[in-house]
């Protein structure tokens, strides 16, 4: 604890000192353009995401003697590949049965969307390295394409397909370093950890029994249902700043 | 007093960035700017020269009393700006990058001689995109192309790189959401879009060759018309006064290359030969100073493959069966000797198919004097493909034959200088393209002979037709698609009030011609018989026949469509040329009105035409569309340029919309049954049934189907064997004031221009296409016309469906994007460009969007499928059959990033470039030809002869466009070089480009089929068969997965 406890404070220090002495940065109001890509550092197979985001924005700030302090309207995009789901973990309704090598059930996800971030970056004395930290809303509207053909092969085959979307506005904090090329450029490396709640339609399988003479052909039914889960993952980002 | 030359300033970035305005050319672009000193004050009556290896002598101009200058009809190259006036230091720029249709900007500052006589060395700020731009465009020179990654150095690699561009699943580019047959291409300035196929087909350009390509996205000067699409232009280079040439060898080789499921699975379709192709250049004067030459070759080795024929078709096992034992007996028992049974198995016939091809290109640039010049341009190629199946159903080898393809672009341009502020300049195209297509086995070709068969199962009269293996049931003559275009525009620039006017006034002409080639065979004749007999000595057939009276009789058949009396078609008509013309006048004014502010204001008339192969207009139209553009430059310096435009763009008559309507020589059509070979008893008296066993000569002689037998009319038939026909000349009605459709556009952009040539782009566009073409079919009474016999043999006249044409309100097609373009200096060497645009492409329509298709269809199915009938019988809403939604080539993401790392090596250089590309899936439906269930096939109500309804029609289940395909993602990285070689110019050159260096195996589409049907159900239902592929990618499908890595290479030398 005590080990800790020094650490921090040399890093209070070191925080503090840097305070003291502001970047070499023109005072006043600025813009910019960035560009952004992010990787997942865990592999989140549920949602079938891909581990890539795509991000852009425009980024209107002020530098004050103590750091820029920016606001970035941006976008955000996250995508995911079309998926058949594994037939036997869908629920079955009572009485029935799932002939996989007779069914399908297809999904594909992406979760993106407009976003805002708030930031505050410091440059560290006389280096061109910064250290930046602040928290992005939005960008977290998850949308599932699904669509699926199930049958026992006698007696029922449920056809269903749309679309589900869930908007959430979750708080996604990152903190990272940036580092200025030039007057114009500057690259960064974030790491954030991206909030949104994904959604998943659930099917029963089955919720439409006829006879083996007499065979129903369903569709949705009220035991359908959208599975919702809050998710927080860590994403390493790089992003590329062009002043105005 | 010395002048010390001003700091080189490299603009060659530029041919990259100058993606802003254009002039409103194809093959030139402009220069402009303003000579101050270094308070601001403008320097009037400073003598600016621009010199550069593309002109014959440098061009010299003064600048006007606001100390601006300006050049238009500049050729493509890189230029050196000098500026000249007493009392001050000469100032000047090198390398400033002139593209086609750029209009760049270069402002130089003068400082005064200092009193001491000291010389002063003047630094000139970099060019700059003038911000009087009419255009937005992105431009590529050679050098730059050179170093870039991509799909290649000409039309798709600079399409790919563009902003607003998407790339479709159907294949080609869609520019800024218009439909892809929509986008034009040129080389030279001539149009070379097949303007029947709406794609560029064909080798136009050698790589080495090029001078610069231009990507339009909105072609907002009025002198650009047929504007629905983009355009990508293409100018090759012109010579000079110094000699040089190249060859390049181009190599690649599928063992290179990584393997995706596709090619894993069909390795032995893949032949392993090492492709080589070489380009040869040279260029040089004939007279210096006077006229140049630039020509070009591509050699390409001539290349066989091994090919299997037959394999595709099923088992036929016999010929077809009547039914009745007796006759089906005398066939089976009466089989002439020597001859057997043709049962084209499917052990498949191996065949050797050979391909060969040539290019060719020349331009000769002459000065008639200082101020006027003229260029005559030439691109040819030739494609030969020996033993071609064409796909309709060859299963004989001797039946398959060579196809030859030709295509030539000519191009006369003129540019002058007809003062100090008047310039004129004008053209004359010709396109050319010519298909000739294989015949058939020659024994066999005067008419085709297409034989139906019978199944295997014994007690079947399934039938099914092999195809046409003895003709190939198509014309001889060649299959020509031309198209002649002119213009002439004269400029002005003049100060008038409002401020600095730049005016230009012109005319422009386009015809495309078409050769229809419907005629079938020789004598617009088909025939169709069931069953074919060789005789593998003589090598000949005998094919065997009955009367038509008897099989009808029998009942085989109620259309005679099949059955083992042999059917002769008729079709009545001829094959001509079609003309579709477009003739336009246009005046377009961009007036800058002072340093902040600029504005343009065009208009621009345009009168279409389709005259038909007889010769009669088709329809006839002429419209008018305005153009107009602010501009605000915030600080009056160029560096902050806010840009408005509001634009309405005018398309044409294409060939590809027309070929619907036009009269074909297949238009009409009578059927005729079997009346037998001269002597032949009557069937009833003949104990073999009248069984006849048929030679070629016999079979297609059409007094054998005219009734001469005296015995049908005792079975109360004749005096005409002719039982059906069709007349397609009715089926399409034409609203009498047919139009072009036309697009409205705004556009909102902001450029940043910086230091170096370093740039920002932010546009937001907004497109809305009107008036599109309506293709309705539908099951009403209104929709119905009567039918005569051509022939006029005394069949009643019947009812047939017609499609009406005309411009619908309802169809709709909107396009919103916002597309950021990027350049960049990161250090000296390494270099971002790089464009992004977000898109959505939205509609209820697809039309046009097929870039390989011939038939422009909107709404068959969709919107006007039978839309009365479904809508007000049925209940169907436009939810069910053609809701709104994203498009079939909405593409939401379009990323596009190159680094570029140049290290200068001597006089030569190595560049590295890698490319990041990504892309979104394109859209599709859940959607399905679901039954109609009780009215499927039943006739119209109360309306007796009427055809049948129609049994399916497409539903959507949850809306269009909702499902998307994968996204793409790739790398491509590329170094290319130019190595002297210490002997004179002699440098090596070459490249290594290996395209997705990750080997990223994305699955880009998918199956989305949907199985059968029980009658009557109408839900969506997926192959769910056990072998069922929905959502797998299926690897016999090559277009189902992104390619892997590839690895292609050229080296060569160059003077």
């Amino acid at each position: 604890m005590a080990y800790m406890r020094n650490d921090l404070g040399r890093w209070l220090a070191i925080m503090a000192l840097t305070a003291t002495s502001a970047a070499a940065q023109d005072a006043g109001f600025d813009g910019a353009f960035k560009l952004r890509t992010g990787y997942g550092l865990s592999n989140n197979q549920e949602d079938h995401l891909d581990r890539r985001t795509l991000g852009l924005g425009f980024d209107f700030g002020y530098v004050s003697p103590a750091g820029r302090f920016g606001l970035e309207l941006g976008y955000q995009y996250k995508p995911g590949n079309q998926t058949n789901t594994d037939l036997s973990a869908m629920p079955v309704a009572v009485g029935a049965t799932l002939d996989p090598s007779q069914s399908v059930d297809s999904r594909k996800s992406q979760v993106g969307g407009l976003t805002l971030r708030a930031s505050f970056e410091r440059r560290l004395t006389g280096s061109e390295w910064s250290w930046r930290l602040g928290v992005q809303v939005g960008g977290a509207k998850f949308r599932q394409e699904y669509i699926g053909d199930v049958t026992d092969g006698v007696r029922y085959e449920d056809t269903y397909n749309g679309i589900v979307t869930k908007t959430t506005v979750p708080l996604s904090p990152f903190v990272g370093v940036g580092y200025a090329i030039d007057a114009r450029q500057s690259i960064e490396l974030n790491v954030i950890s991206l909030g949104y709640s994904s959604a998943n339609y659930q099917h029963v399988a089955g919720t439409v029994l006829g006879t083996a003479s007499s065979p129903e052909l369903g569709g949705h039914t009220a035991k359908d249902s959208v599975i919702v889960r809050k998710r927080s993952v860590p994403h390493l980002e790089f992003g590329y700043t062009l002043r105005f | 007093m010395r002048m010390r030359s001003a700091m080189r300033l490299s603009s060659l970035g530029l041919t990259l960035a100058a993606g802003c305005a254009l002039v409103g050319q194809t093959t030139t672009g402009a220069l402009a700017g303003q000579v101050k000193d270094s308070s601001g004050k403008p320097i009037p009556g400073a003598k600016v020269i621009l010199s550069s290896p593309a002109l014959f002598t440098p061009r010299t101009v003064l600048s006007d009393a606001n100390g601006e200058w300006r050049a238009p009809l500049l050729p493509v190259g890189n230029y050196k700006v000098q500026v000249f006036k007493d009392e001050f230091v000469g100032s000047e720029a090198h390398d400033v990058r002139v593209g086609i249709g750029t209009a760049v900007r270069q402002d130089l500052v003068l400082k005064p001689i200092s009193k001491a006589g000291m010389v002063v060395e003047v630094v000139a700020e970099g060019a700059e995109a003038d911000k009087a731009s009419t255009k937005t465009s992105m431009n590529f020179s050679a050098e730059v192309l050179d170093t870039l990654s991509g799909l290649d150095r000409g039309f798709e690699g600079a399409a790919d790189l563009s902003a607003g561009v998407a790339g479709t699943s159907g294949g080609g580019y869609s520019v800024r959401g218009g439909a892809t047959q929509n986008t034009l291409y040129r080389i030279n300035g001539t149009d070379i879009k097949d303007d029947l196929q709406g794609a560029q087909v064909g080798t136009w350009v050698i790589e080495d060759n090029i001078a610069d390509v231009q990507v339009v996205l909105s072609p907002l000067n009025a002198r650009n018309g047929r504007a629905l699409g983009g355009q990508v232009n293409v100018v090759t280079k012109s010579g000079g006064n110094d000699f040089e040439g190249s060859i390049r060898a181009h190599l690649s080789r599928p063992t290179w290359n990584s393997r995706n499921p596709y090619t894993k699975d069909t390795p032995h379709q893949i032949s392993d030969n090492l492709s080589r192709t070489f380009d040869v250049t040279a260029s040089g004067p004939i007279v210096k100073d006077r006229i140049w030459f630039s020509i070009g070759t591509i050699l390409t080795p001539s290349a066989t493959s091994s090919n299997e024929i037959g394999a595709a078709y099923p088992l036929a096992r016999g010929p077809m069966r009547t039914g009745d034992p007796q006759i089906d007996a005398a066939v089976a028992n009466g089989v002439p000797s020597g001859y057997a049974f043709a049962s084209f198995l499917t052990d498949a016939k191996p065949y050797t198919q050979g391909y060969s091809s040539n290019y060719f290109e020349a331009k000769v640039t002459g000065a008639l004097n200082a101020n006027h010049s003229v260029d005559l341009s030439y691109v040819g190629s030739g494609n030969k493909i020996t033993n071609v199946d064409p796909g309709v159903g060859v299963i004989r080898v001797e039946a398959l034959g060579t196809q030859e393809e030709k295509r030539s672009a000519w191009g006369l341009n003129y540019r002058g200088i007809l003062g100090e502020a008047t310039f004129l300049g004008g053209r004359v195209n010709r396109y050319r393209s010519q298909a000739i297509f294989p015949t058939g086995d020659p024994k066999f070709s005067s008419n085709p002979v297409n034989l139906w068969l019978d199944d295997i199962a014994p007690n079947d009269h399934y039938w099914y037709s092999v195809g046409l293996p003895f003709g190939m049931g198509t014309t001889p003559r060649p299959d020509k698609r031309n198209n002649t275009s002119g213009n002439l525009n004269l400029k002005l620039f003049r100060d008038l009030p409002g401020g600095q006017h730049e005016i230009d006034f012109g005319a422009e002409y386009y015809q495309a011609d078409r050769t229809t080639q419907s005629q079938i065979g020789a004598d617009n004749r088909a025939f169709r018989v069931g069953g074919a007999y060789y005789n593998a000595a003589s090598r000949d057939w005998l094919f065997p026949a009955i009367i038509w009276p008897y099989y009808n009789q029998l009942g085989q058949s109620s259309s005679g469509n099949t059955g083992l009396a042999p059917t002769m078609f008729q079709y009545f008509g001829q094959d001509g040329i079609t003309k579709n013309t477009t003739s336009s006048l246009y005046a377009n004014d961009s007036l800058t009105i002072n340093n902040h502010w600029g504005m343009m204001v065009g208009l621009r008339f345009d009168a279409i035409n389709v005259i038909d192969t007889t010769g009669k207009t088709l329809a006839k139209a002429s419209d008018l569309s305005p153009r107009f553009q602010l501009r605000w430059d915030v600080k009056g310096d160029s560096h902050h340029v806010f840009t408005l435009t509001a634009a309405r763009f005018q398309g044409d008559f294409t060939s590809g919309f027309t070929a619907a309507f036009i009269t074909e020589a297949t238009s009409k059509e009578v059927s005729y049954g079997f009346s037998g070979i001269p002597g032949q008893p009557d069937p009833y008296s003949d104990p073999a049934h009248a069984v006849r066993w048929l030679t070629y000569a016999q079979l297609i002689d059409p007094r054998n189907y005219t009734a001469s037998n005296t015995y049908l009319s005792n079975y109360g038939l004749g005096p005409t064997t002719a039982y059906g026909f069709s007349d397609n000349s009715k089926s399409y009605i034409l609203d009498p004031h047919l139009k072009s459709p036309y697009l409205d556009e705004a556009t909102l952009t902001y450029r940043a221009s910086f230091a170096s040539g370093n740039y920002m782009r932010f546009t937001y566009v907004s497109r809305a296409w009107k008036k599109d073409w309506a293709f309705s079919s539908d099951y009403t009474p209104s929709q119905l016309v009567t039918i005569s016999d051509p022939s006029h043999s005394g069949l009643a006249d019947k009812l047939a469906s017609t499609v009406h044409v005309f411009n619908s309100d309802d169809l709709i097609r909107r396009y919103q994007a916002l597309e950021v373009e990027i350049f960049q200096r990161i250090t000296s060497a390494l270099t971002l460009n790089g464009t992004y645009t977000y898109g959505r492409l939205t509609g209820n329509s697809n039309g046009g969007d097929n870039p390989y298709s011939t038939f422009r269809d909107n709404s068959i199915p969709g919107y006007y499928g039978n839309r009365t009938f479904l809508i007000q019988n049925l209940g169907k809403t436009n939810e069910d059959i053609a809701p709104t939604g994203p498009l079939n080539s909405d593409q939401t993401h379009h990323v596009r990033l190159n680094f570029s790392l140049e290290r200068p090596l001597d006089k030569g250089r190595i560049s590295y470039s890698a490319l990041v590309r990504y892309d979104s899936g394109n859209n599709w439906s859940a959607a399905y030809a679901a039954p109609l269930g009780e009215n499927a096939g039943g006739p119209m109500p109360n309306i007796s002869n009427a055809p049948p309804a129609p049994a399916t029609y497409t539903q959507y289940y949850g809306g269009r466009g909702q499902y998307t395909y994968n996204d793409q993602y790739q790398v491509d990285v590329k170094v290319s070089f130019r190595i002297p070689l210490g002997f004179k110019t002699l440098q090596l050159i070459g490249d290594l480009q290996i395209n997705n260096v990750f080997n990223q195996m994305e699955q880009g589409t998918y199956s989305t089929a949907t199985a059968s049907l029980p009658y009557g159900a109408n839900h969506l239902f997926l192959n769910t068969t056990s072998s069922g592929t929905f959502g797998g990618a299926n690897p016999k499908e090559a277009n189902y997965w992104i390619a892997g890595r590839s690895v292609g290479a050229s080296l060569g030398m160059r003077f």
